[in-house]
């Protein structure tokens, strides 16, 4: 009887690890489901507004959290502009002057290409593991997916500008389904969904996302991704200013 | 002579009514042009003196190339013998040293281009007012961590309240663009919210490792006992540096002094303008009407200069006795509202954008009442002047038959 | 009869009337003085923050003034300016585009303004030649000028070049080289760190807003009828799709401040009257015992108290008629001297205010409403002065009158 219940408790301590891991745990996992070490990406982003739509093609190298290149396909009169973020900065190369640039601060939190996302988000992306406390807050449904509900709390020396982050990811393959925004008096601000969900490079992820600022009416930013690979080898020019006018 | 004062002083009181007029009209022509001068220069004095205790200081010190792009490499040279030699002259009450940032404040709601003021709390109460200018919050006493101060108009702007945090972004030592959370500690109002919506105050030592600077700072700021001190410190004080007074920092603030006070005197030159012509034009009627009497005077012997100075006399006697009761009644009431206050809420927006309270003190100094003593004695002589001569030119033989 | 009678009193003592006469004459002319030069001093200092560049009324799409985007402006062309240029009050229709972005040299950038406006409209107005240190205005495509702080910062000489970019209207990105031909002095150190002008055709094509604007100036040359205006324009323009802007609306804060000036002004022209009245008043005090004699006389000869008030009257008002005409006559053609060769400020005090753009002048103000509104003030006080010998000759007694000679 007592090597029974002693073999038990052996099973289970093992187990345990298994079955209750930490936010933090499974924000990183969430990260590196969606970026993996390095990543190649086709998409289309599409801002809708009340007035008007546009749409953007775009390919893009990522390497790790902090660095990624982008190239514009279409339209036509934004063909070859290329965006290169590293680190905390972002480099902007234009085709048609010839030129590059940084954007300086006051640039920074402005909208990244007319979309509702600012140059800002495009940096901070790797934010959510190091700016945050976080807590599983309970179990809940996205999209017909059972998922972990995590809210995410600023630390206090940490420079964001939400008051709260509350994240819902799927607990089996650690999609990001759902990002809720929060100011510091408790407003949701803004909104991010994933939906459409696909097989890319053998890992299942949502094909499209969606950004919400809530507070305004009929406006959002759809993110539509065709092509995603994952742990290609890109070579270190791909992330250098002077190269920048190279990439296609 | 003292016959001729005595009867001069009877002739004024004798028609009573004229005479309460024309004192009447001094009194308070005189109170109300005081009274307005003492409103408008004291509007100025306060704008000046909130500028000088909330943001200006009396004099000071940057380096000769900091204000070109704030780079802020252009740190004080030597700063600690400025430091030495302030502590030398008796006149200067305090300095404060601080660092000047551009940068941006963000919040979900937004983001504004803003300056960064790096201080040291206690020295800056030397200096500047803000400590008392909180109207919500603590100065640097409670929030150990990136604690900061924001203008109310800011903090409006940007959905802030104490204990909300913003996040400010400026380039660090290495010209790289960074961002830090600070916490509101407290919301400060200056009298001029275009000033609250541009600086933001923190402790230099949040921001002295980040930055790069491990001693002296970008601007230093100097109180003098008094305005007048200001000139000296410019002209003692031995430094490469770039040391600049109240006035030459905020040129309007001393022109409007200039600019107010002529304005003033214009204005008082037409009140006594009109005043010479009401007295004069009284007085002269009044010849009019006493054509007989003085006729029958002259008749009987009066010469013409005794007749001429009772006159002038006359007309002496009712400004003196106007004067001082004119003088007084402006002083008493200058001095009441100038400890009270006249409340101008209505157009307190506009004033606020200018630099003004919406509560006003008016102040005169005495050299007004000195100067305007003497243009209304002399108005009065003028005045006496026209009627005087206009009696000499009376006939005897006419005036007696007038009906 | 009466009115022989009043008329030949007046002239039967010319001194007596002259006095009183003169006292309303001077009235008249002081008060008048003073007001023009606070009137004018006010319009010029509105002239000069507002006339100068953002104008008396803005015309923009509904909701721009809330949100400056871009996305915000509206088509306009020359065809649609032209009727709004016609109505009643305006002298002309200025077509802006203005939007901001991002201006870089080298390693340098910076955020700034980019206005597209008509220069030859505008010019006239702007006076962007007198202000030139450098170069000339813009004339070709993608030829702009910068103000003084602007071409520093970024260390620019004449046809140097700059690149922009910046968010164009619907998303489309704003990327352009940007030719400088010339450095303005825009007087307003704001203006001078952050503006940047070009043609209105283009911004329009550098933001890729073909017949955009943000906002159509208006400019009047009744700046004090700007209520009346904006509902004449709003006749032209759908409610729904357009706003109708004055300045006042647009920047309550500086209203406000002249607003605050204005009541000075007030206060010191009620002073003034104040002073006047009691002069006006002891003229008139003083005839009126003058004359008691002869009204006593005139009482006991058989007149009835209630002619003689009745002649007295008619005797104030036209002598206040004839003050008034002369007060007017004398002050106006002062005004008008002094507004066409307006006043300079004292010393120092010009450097300054040419420094911050103002204009150290004060042109007097001369329009017709001044003098008839403060002629009509001191008529009517004149005859509320006259209630005093109304009220002599009511509680007159014709034997102690008469006695008193």
């Amino acid at each position: 009887m007592k090597l029974y219940s002693l073999f038990f408790f052996v099973l289970i301590g093992g187990l345990a690890p298994l079955l209750s891991q930490t936010a933090e745990e499974i924000i990183t996992r969430a990260d590196e489901a969606f970026r993996g070490n390095s990543a190649y990406i086709e998409m289309s982003i599409k801002t809708v507004r009340p007035k008007w739509t546009k749409e953007i093609q775009m390919k893009t190298w990522s390497q790790g959290a902090n660095r990624s290149v982008s190239v514009v396909l279409s339209p036509a009169k934004e063909k070859g502009t290329v965006f290169l973020m590293r680190d905390q900065e972002v480099w902007n190369y234009i085709p048609s002057l010839d030129r590059s640039i940084k954007f300086p601060p006051s640039m920074m939190l402005q909208n990244w290409m007319g979309t509702d996302l600012t140059n800002d988000d495009l940096v901070k992306k790797s934010s959510l593991q190091t700016d945050y406390d976080k807590k599983i807050v309970g179990e809940d449904r996205k999209e017909n997916l059972r998922c972990w509900k995590i809210e995410l709390i600023p630390r206090e020396s940490a420079a964001v500008v939400w008051g709260k982050i509350v994240v819902w990811i799927d607990q089996q393959n650690y999609m990001q389904l759902q990002t809720d925004f929060y100011d510091e008096d408790g407003f949701l601000v803004n909104q991010m969904t994933a939906s459409n969900f696909k097989t890319f490079g053998g890992k299942t992820l949502p094909a499209t996302l969606r950004v919400v600022p809530v507070e305004k009416d009929n406006q959002y930013t759809e993110i539509n991704y065709s092509v995603w690979e994952f742990d290609l080898v890109i070579p270190e020019s791909y992330f250098e200013t002077n190269t920048m006018k190279r990439i296609r | 002579m003292k016959q001729l004062i005595t009867i001069a002083w009877r002739n004024v009181w004798r028609n009573k009514l004229r005479s309460t007029v024309v004192i009447l009209s001094i009194v308070l022509g005189l109170w109300g042009g005081l009274f307005m001068m003492g409103l408008a220069l004291g509007l100025n004095e306060q704008r000046l003196n909130s500028a000088i205790n909330s943001s200006l200081a009396h004099v000071q010190i940057h380096h000769p190339k900091f204000e070109d792009d704030y780079n802020k490499k252009y740190t004080l040279i030597e700063g600690e013998n400025i430091k030495k030699q302030l502590q030398e002259m008796p006149f200067v009450s305090g300095f404060s040293e601080r660092f000047v940032l551009p940068g941006l404040a963000a919040t979900s709601k937004g983001n504004y281009g803003i300056k960064i003021l790096g201080i040291t709390p206690e020295q800056e109460q030397l200096t500047t007012d803000i400590s008392t200018r909180l109207i919500e919050g603590t100065y640097f006493t409670k929030f150990k961590n990136n604690p900061i101060l924001v203008g109310q108009k800011l903090a409006e702007q940007l959905g802030l309240k104490v204990q909300s945090k913003v996040v400010l972004s400026f380039q660090d030592k290495d010209n790289q663009t960074i961002s830090k959370s600070f916490r509101v500690e407290a919301i400060y109002k200056t009298a001029n919210s275009m000033y609250d919506q541009l600086h933001v105050f923190v402790p230099q030592e949040d921001l002295a490792s980040l930055i790069g600077i491990r001693e002296g700072g970008h601007e230093l700021l100097i109180k003098c006992k008094s305005l007048d001190d200001a000139p000296k410190v410019q002209s003692v004080l031995k430094t490469s540096n770039l040391v600049q007074r109240w006035d030459q920092r905020a040129p309007e603030l001393g022109y409007a002094q200039q600019i107010m006070g002529s304005f003033m005197y214009i204005f008082i030159g037409i009140i006594l303008m009109a005043l010479a012509f009401g007295i004069i034009n009284t007085m002269l009627m009044a010849i009019l009407e006493r054509q007989s009497e003085l006729g029958m005077l002259m008749s009987i012997g009066m010469n013409k200069f005794k007749i001429f100075s009772m006159i002038v006399m006359e007309t002496l006697f009712l400004v003196v006795f106007a004067l001082p009761m004119g003088m007084i009644l402006a002083q008493k009431t200058i001095g009441y509202f100038s400890t009270q206050g006249i409340d101008l809420s209505i157009v307190a927006k506009g004033l606020e954008n200018v630099g003004l309270e919406a509560v006003i003190y008016p102040f005169l100094s005495s050299e007004y009442y000195f100067n305007i003593t003497i243009m209304t004695t002399l108005v009065a002589l003028v005045s006496g002047l026209i009627p005087a001569r206009r009696a000499l030119k009376i006939n005897p033989a006419e005036a007696v038959k007038v009906i | 009869m009466l009115l022989t009678l009043a008329w030949r009193n007046i002239w039967r003592n010319k001194k007596r009337s002259l006095i009183t006469l003169s006292s309303i004459a001077v009235a008249v002319f002081l008060s008048v003085l003073m007001r023009s030069m606070q009137l004018g001093m006010y319009d010029k200092m509105i002239d000069n923050v507002i006339g100068a560049y953002v104008g008396y009324v803005q015309i923009h799409a509904k909701g721009f003034w809330e949100e400056r985007s871009l996305d915000n402006g509206f088509v306009s062309s020359s065809a649609d300016q032209r009727p709004l240029s016609e109505v009643e009050g305006v002298l002309n229709i200025f077509p802006r585009l203005e939007a901001f972005g991002l201006i870089s040299k080298g390693e340098l950038s910076n955020v700034v303004s980019i206005n597209g406006i008509d220069l030859d409209k505008e010019e006239p107005i702007l006076n962007l030649t007198d202000k030139l240190l450098s170069g000339s205005l813009f004339e070709a495509k993608n030829e702009v000028i910068v103000g003084t702080k602007v071409a520093s910062y970024f260390n620019v000489q004449v046809n140097d070049t700059l690149i922009f970019i910046g968010q164009g209207y619907q998303g489309m990105m704003a990327a352009e080289k940007l030719a400088v031909s010339g450095i303005v002095d825009f007087k307003n150190p704001n203006l001078n760190k952050a503006m940047v002008l070009t043609s209105l055709p283009s911004a329009q094509q550098i933001f890729s807003a073909p017949d955009l604007v943000t906002s159509l100036v208006v400019n009047t040359d009744k700046p004090n009828a700007l209520a009346a205006l904006q509902k004449r324009l709003s006749v032209q323009l759908s409610d729904k799709e357009y706003e109708i802007l004055t300045w006042p609306e647009m920047f309550p804060e500086l209203e406000q401040t002249i607003l605050a000036d204005s009541i000075g002004g007030i206060i010191m022209v009620m002073i003034l009257y104040m002073i006047l009245i009691f002069g006006i008043f002891g003229t008139v005090l003083m005839m009126t015992q003058e004359r008691k004699y002869e009204l006593g006389v005139l009482v006991a000869i058989g007149m009835k108290k209630g002619k003689l008030m009745l002649m007295v009257v008619l005797e104030t008002l036209i002598l206040s008629l004839l003050g008034v005409l002369v007060g007017v006559l004398l002050v106006y053609p002062i005004l008008l001297w002094k507004h066409y060769d307006p006043f300079q400020l004292p010393g120092d005090t010009v450097q300054m205010m040419e420094e911050y753009g103002f204009s150290p002048e004060i042109p007097f103000y001369i329009h017709l409403d001044l003098p008839l509104i403060h002629a009509g003030i001191l008529f009517c006080i004149a005859l509320i002065v006259a209630l005093y010998p109304i009220y002599i000759i009511r509680t007159l007694a014709p034997i102690k009158a008469m006695h008193n000679r």
